[in-house]
């Protein structure tokens, strides 16, 4: 009885995954189309195009030098004087990724807050000759509004193990032991914390690669993070793409599976 | 790591709610202008972003309220194939929907308050199943198995047994898949055709329009109960802090 | 209804002047849903795909190649408009009413608002602002990253005008698509773009989503020219006070496309009669006048003036608060008829694959 009850609890977490990608897979070979007609021409399309690795190779960047920093900014923040600043650090969990996307639009466009500011000092040009505002093409705002997101998330969960590993004891017990304080934190804490922390270091890599909201208000149209590119040959383009934009969706499914099960092996 | 704070809370925050209390922004003012007003008049609410709000809030509850009780006593019936519920969660929301928007149609909820509730519940029912399944111990299901062969009643036994020591799971769980549908903007957008405006549609859609005030203005209102719930789960949300220093 | 939503004040003259009038007039409850083009066209495909009973949206606001994609699916209503009491006001015979995108409209959809592409500079930068391809070439080469065209539907009917002037002539583009013609014409367009592109905001790497993010960026004078598909928006947003008062609109010697929005019932709208009274009261002389003023919209009428009660006419002759906007009924304001649908659909899948190199 257990087993059917169980079957039952887990089909509403299974099933719609499993009938997207199904509906999603016979969408990219044109069936159902009534405009067109079932072909493997959309699929020669996705994987000989250029502009689908690039999308992928872009998502991948962005995820990655976003969770990096994130990370890493967070550990700074666990390891420098204690303050009671908590409260400030959590504050950008309140945020909506829309509403991320919407406050670094105006903080990082060409008439945002920084430019603004950089307006009232003169050569500033030669600095900043890369184009480090929204919708440039090499992310940075992208990157920058996915990392305030995520450096909070970082640090409570830091701050968790932390307390569960019984870091503070480690970093006592070596120093006594004749360590200096950062030795102790780069020997011994931070490792342990990494260690500890892989899975959710890849479950927030495999957020920023899906991110949607941030790069559709933050990104250039080329290249383009593959969530926006495939909602964009789905419903913006015209309605020739639409098989296109499916077959995309299980090549960016089959990224997310082969990621999950590099986390699965970490759980194990 | 000031300089963290700083960027977090002076200059993102702050300007949000400059932003939301001001009407106009001319360059190549550094701060915007017209607090609280616009021609002599500034309303902060209108019709369109109350509505919004009443949706939203209506909208998340339910949400809530649902995943939670349902993925409790679901969560109780794991197997070891409870990695695979993380599946869904990892997919982009806006991604799954715009797959499953032909069945949503099919089924005739697509367009309506009800099929943004059940294409949310898809997302959120997995984070509910995940996270209450560590809840179920073994030494809480003998706890159970003693008490009803004891002759106690299901409701004695959930109320005097489970209740309590469930209620900081099933608070902090109502809170995050509450804040799932909160913050949610792709299944909104998908299955509600433009036509069920969450306050998240609303921003995106004021940000079309250019119209950063109103913007703001909404972005601060999906910030107020994520805020509230950050204060009352501060203490789940992080471990014990500080260490020795330097 | 669904409509694009990117403009405050068409939001505010549908939300605080026709859906209450709706309410105490007809007891008709209008909402509003923000979708346009594409995004209409896919939600009515997946609806047919999936034998939806009824359509998500009563009314759509289209035209162009959204008509055109809709009648392939064979999703609009006919034989509608002819039963609309304010039917006989409007100018049907008039080509760039009755004809849109080069198809006859055939009851399929009804005329709501009549408009013409202009380009809008900042008189406190420029004096005289190009009036052909070859003085916006030296344009942009003397002031570079003053000026760029957006991704959407602005940007592609500037891109549509440059395509007709390649042609030689006003009528060069007439006709059915002509997919030979337009590989000789466009392989001139790019060139061209390609030559522009290196002096464009951005270095033309990257373009605007919208005609309203270029209008900010216009605002901040980080752009020193915009665009509109309407001739009269250049005194709607002085009025908004997005633009200043340099800001000038005009016509530029090859001329520019003038056309007509549209408002269709898709064929399973679940209230299509109700439809019909929203459209029959949009088409009205009082709601047409309302939204020709600037204050509030700016949009041209697609009514017969001369078929209007005299008192009626006057007020059409007279609509006050115009500043910058060029007469669209001056003889020199060359206007340009748009080109068949397939145009602009190809022109939007080249300048993604040729220019932005996205496939």
């Amino acid at each position: 009885m257990n087993k059917y009850i169980r079957a039952l609890f887990f089909l509403p977490i299974i099933l719609p995954f499993v009938t997207g990608l199904a509906y999603s897979l016979f969408k990219s070979f044109g069936f159902w189309d009534p405009i067109g007609h079932t072909s493997y021409s959309h699929w020669s399309k996705i994987l000989f195009s250029p502009t689908t690795y690039r999308s992928i190779a872009y998502s991948v960047y962005i995820a990655t030098f976003s969770t990096s920093i994130s990370f890493a900014l967070a550990l700074t923040l666990l390891f420098h004087k204690p303050a009671r600043v908590n409260l400030l650090v959590l504050l950008p969990l309140i945020l909506s990724p829309v509403s991320v996307a919407f406050i670094f639009l105006q903080l990082l466009s060409g008439n945002g807050f920084f430019a603004r500011l950089l307006a009232k000092v003169p050569d500033t040009s030669i600095i900043f000759s890369v184009d480090l505002t929204a919708q440039s093409p090499h992310g940075f705002a992208i990157i920058l509004a996915l990392t305030f997101m995520t450096i909070p998330v970082f640090y409570a969960f830091l701050t968790k193990i932390a307390e569960e590993e019984q870091i503070n004891h480690q970093i006592q017990l070596s120093r006594e032991l004749g360590a200096s304080y950062w030795q102790s934190i780069w020997k011994i804490a931070i490792p342990t914390l990494i260690q500890k922390s892989k899975f959710f270091i890849l479950l927030y890599f495999v957020f920023a690669l899906s991110s949607y909201e941030i790069p559709l208000l933050l990104g250039s149209q080329n290249p383009k993070m593959i969530t926006v590119f495939i909602i964009d040959k789905i419903q913006k383009f015209d309605l020739t793409t639409i098989p296109e934009g499916f077959g995309l969706v299980i090549i960016y499914s089959f990224l997310i599976i082969l990621i999950s099960r590099w986390m699965f092996q970490i759980v194990k | 790591m000031r300089w963290i704070i700083l960027f977090n809370f002076v200059i993102v925050i702050g300007l949000l709610i400059l932003l939301a209390i001001s009407s106009e922004w001319p360059y190549p003012n550094l701060m915007p202008g017209g607090y609280f007003s616009k021609n002599g008049s500034f309303q902060f609410f209108n019709l369109v972003l109350l509505k919004s709000i009443y949706q939203s809030l209506l909208l998340s509850l339910t949400l809530a309220l649902l995943t939670t009780s349902i993925g409790f006593v679901a969560s109780r019936y794991a197997s070891n194939h409870t990695r695979l519920a993380l599946l869904p969660f990892l997919i982009a929301p806006i991604i799954l929907m715009a797959t499953l928007r032909h069945f949503f149609i099919t089924i005739g909820v697509n367009n309506t308050w009800g099929g943004v509730l059940l294409g949310q519940f898809f997302l959120a029912y997995p984070f509910a199943f995940i996270f209450l399944h560590p809840f179920w111990t073994q030494k809480l299901q003998d706890a159970l198995i003693t008490s009803q062969e004891l002759g106690a009643t299901f409701m004695y036994t959930f109320t005097k047994i489970i209740g309590p020591l469930a209620r900081p799971a099933l608070t902090l769980c109502f809170f995050q898949t509450f804040l799932i549908s909160w913050f949610d903007y792709g299944t909104a957008i998908i299955i509600g055709a433009g036509q069920v405006k969450t306050l998240t549609v609303l921003v995106y859609q004021y940000v079309q329009e250019a119209n950063i005030y109103l913007a703001a203005r909404a972005s601060l209102i999906i910030g107020i109960p994520a805020f509230v719930l950050l204060l009352i789960n501060k203490h789940y949300i992080l471990g014990k802090i500080p260490f020795y220093g330097s | 209804m669904a409509m694009w939503g990117g403009d405050p004040m068409i939001n505010q003259y549908m939300n605080d002047f026709i859906i209450p009038h709706l309410k105490d007039h007809f007891n008709i409850q209008l909402d509003i849903a923000y979708a346009q083009g594409n995004t209409i066209v896919s939600q009515i495909m997946a609806e047919k795909v999936a034998k939806s009973l009824y359509n998500s949206y009563d009314l759509v606001w289209i035209n162009g190649e959204t008509f055109y994609q809709l009648r392939q699916l064979d999703a609009l209503m006919g034989n509608w408009t002819s039963k609309l009491p304010n039917a006989r006001y409007v100018d049907f015979d008039n080509p760039y009413i009755g004809i849109d995108f080069n198809q006859p409209i055939e009851e399929y959809e009804c005329p709501w608002g009549s408009v013409q592409f202009t380009l809008i500079y900042n008189n406190k930068y420029i004096e005289n602002p190009p009036l052909t391809r070859a003085e916006l070439l030296q344009f942009v080469k003397k002031y570079p990253g003053k000026f760029t065209f957006d991704m959407g539907f602005t940007g592609l009917t500037l891109l549509k005008s440059w395509l007709i002037d390649f042609s030689g002539s006003p009528n060069g583009l007439k006709g059915p698509y002509n997919p030979d013609l337009y590989q000789k014409l466009s392989k001139q367009l790019w060139d061209f773009v390609f030559e522009i592109q290196p002096y464009l905001w951005k270095k033309g790497l990257t373009f605007p989503e919208s005609v309203s993010a270029m209008h900010q960026l216009f605002s901040s004078e980080e752009l020193w020219i915009t665009m509109s598909n309407n001739h009269t928006e250049v005194d709607n947003k002085f009025y908004q006070g997005v633009f200043s008062q340099s800001a000038r609109a005009y016509v530029p010697e090859y001329g520019s496309i003038r056309n007509a929005h549209y408002l269709g019932i898709p064929i399973k709208a679940s209230n299509p009669v109700g439809a019909m009274i929203v459209t029959n009261f949009l088409i009205s002389p009082k709601a047409q006048f309302q939204k020709a003023d600037p204050l509030v919209w700016g949009d041209g009428t697609v009514l017969k003036i001369s078929s209007l009660p005299d008192s009626l006419q006057s007020k059409f002759d007279n609509i006050p608060h115009f500043i910058s906007s060029p007469d669209i009924n001056d003889p020199t304001v060359k206007a340009l008829s748009e080109p068949a649908p397939e145009y602009m659909i190809k022109l939007a899948e080249d300048f993604r694959k040729v220019i932005l190199k996205q496939e």
